[in-house]
């Protein structure tokens, strides 16, 4: 199988959240940019492209961030025990997104430059048997 | 050559947009700056092939696109073993970047799963650490081998009773209705911010999945009530073709 397509050219940046789709469905988020996100959806039917819904989704930082807009499907793909969907926003950006855009930039380690990831440490280790 | 381990941080770069499938990406570069020499040919069979001396910063390999899509942001990280620790106040955008990092010898389904089981027990085992003040850092353990990805998460924490989830651990996950009231009722307790379907959802994506109870020394423990227990210690692992996509 083939990397999910993606369409959005805006950067992404990688999250962890929840999403209720129409209140039925549930996703996780996967990812976010200004023009839309990428949704894991635990369903067994595909969504349908072009088709909207409403997205409740939950971000879970330090300080959560929750938004509710309008996406519209715009490519779907089976992954495992998901549908991944990329979805686009609906009307104007709202200010809890850009918030959420703007304190995800600050607090990944991405935008940061130089500096170390914050939080972690990394070992290399070799396998027992090696 | 010795089979010393390698301890360091991850350091973001971000590298020049790429001008690619007819739109600009960007693609990052990660930097894994060793606080220790490394014995790099050793556990590091392909991404150390380019590098040199011991110690100080190293630059992985990079592969800006891969099986014609952007993936610059991928890191080769290829060791055998990785070892994560992890604070209780990491960003979960860190998380998810560290988990990205880990280039994993997997199909494209197997791997998105593997990396979805990955995220989903370090954030469940960090909001944990977190909630109860843990002293330690979560550690997570992944290796790589020929069957494919295990990997350990162990957290300091405390535990937790799995009464409290809204279906029984013991049943077999694929027979849980995720649209039961017990659900909802969970959903509706936590006003929408935990859905019950974490540890569930890990247990239908991979291949194999245990978790347990440890002591203070790291062994298994039953759950006795609060404080019977130091943490908890979830495993998985996730068989798939390598690079077969």
């Amino acid at each position: 199988m083939a990397e999910s397509p993606e369409r959005r050219q805006a950067e992404r940046l990688r999250v962890f959240g929840r999403a209720r789709i129409d209140d039925g469905l549930l996703a996780y988020v996967r990812d976010l940019s200004e023009g839309g996100a990428r949704l894991s959806v635990i369903t067994d039917d595909p969504l349908t492209p072009g088709q909207s819904y409403v997205a409740r989704v939950c971000l879970f930082e330090a300080d959560p961030v929750e938004l509710e807009c309008g996406v519209s499907v715009v490519w779907t793909e089976r992954v495992g025990v998901f549908y991944d969907v990329g979805v686009r926003f609906e009307g104007p950006m709202q200010d809890a997104l850009v918030e959420a855009l703007s304190r995800l930039e600050r607090t990944g380690g991405e935008r940061r430059g130089e500096e170390p990831i914050r939080g972690v440490r990394v070992e290399l280790l070799p396998n027992p048997e090696s | 050559m010795s089979p010393s381990r390698s301890v360091g941080t991850l350091i973001p770069r971000r590298s020049e947009p790429l001008d690619e499938a007819g739109g600009k990406c960007h693609a990052f570069r990660r930097r894994l700056r060793l606080d220790e020499p490394a014995a790099c040919g050793y556990h590091l069979p392909i991404a150390c092939s380019s590098f040199g001396g011991s110690g100080g910063e190293r630059n992985f390999g990079f592969d800006p696109i891969h099986g014609g899509a952007p993936v610059g942001d991928d890191l080769l990280m290829t060791a055998q073993r990785t070892r994560f620790s992890f604070e209780a106040d990491v960003s979960s955008t860190s998380i998810c970047d560290c988990v990205h990092a880990l280039d994993l010898p997997l199909d494209s389904t197997s791997r998105n799963l593997t990396r979805y089981a990955l995220i989903e027990l370090l954030m469940n085992a960090v909001r944990a650490s977190a909630e109860t003040g843990a002293a330690d850092p979560v550690i997570a353990e992944i290796r790589r081998d020929r069957e494919g990805v295990r990997a350990t998460v162990t957290d300091s924490a405390g535990g937790f009773d799995l009464g409290c989830l809204p279906y029984d651990f013991s049943s077999d996950p694929e027979t849980v209705d995720i649209s039961s009231s017990a659900f909802e009722a969970y959903r509706k307790k936590h006003d929408n911010k935990r859905f019950g379907l974490g540890l569930l959802m890990v247990r239908r994506a991979v291949d194999w999945f245990e978790l347990f109870f440890v002591d203070a020394s790291g062994e298994p423990a039953p759950w006795r009530g609060k404080g019977s227990v130091q943490g908890t210690c979830a495993r998985f692992s996730v068989h798939g073709n390598e690079r077969a996509s």
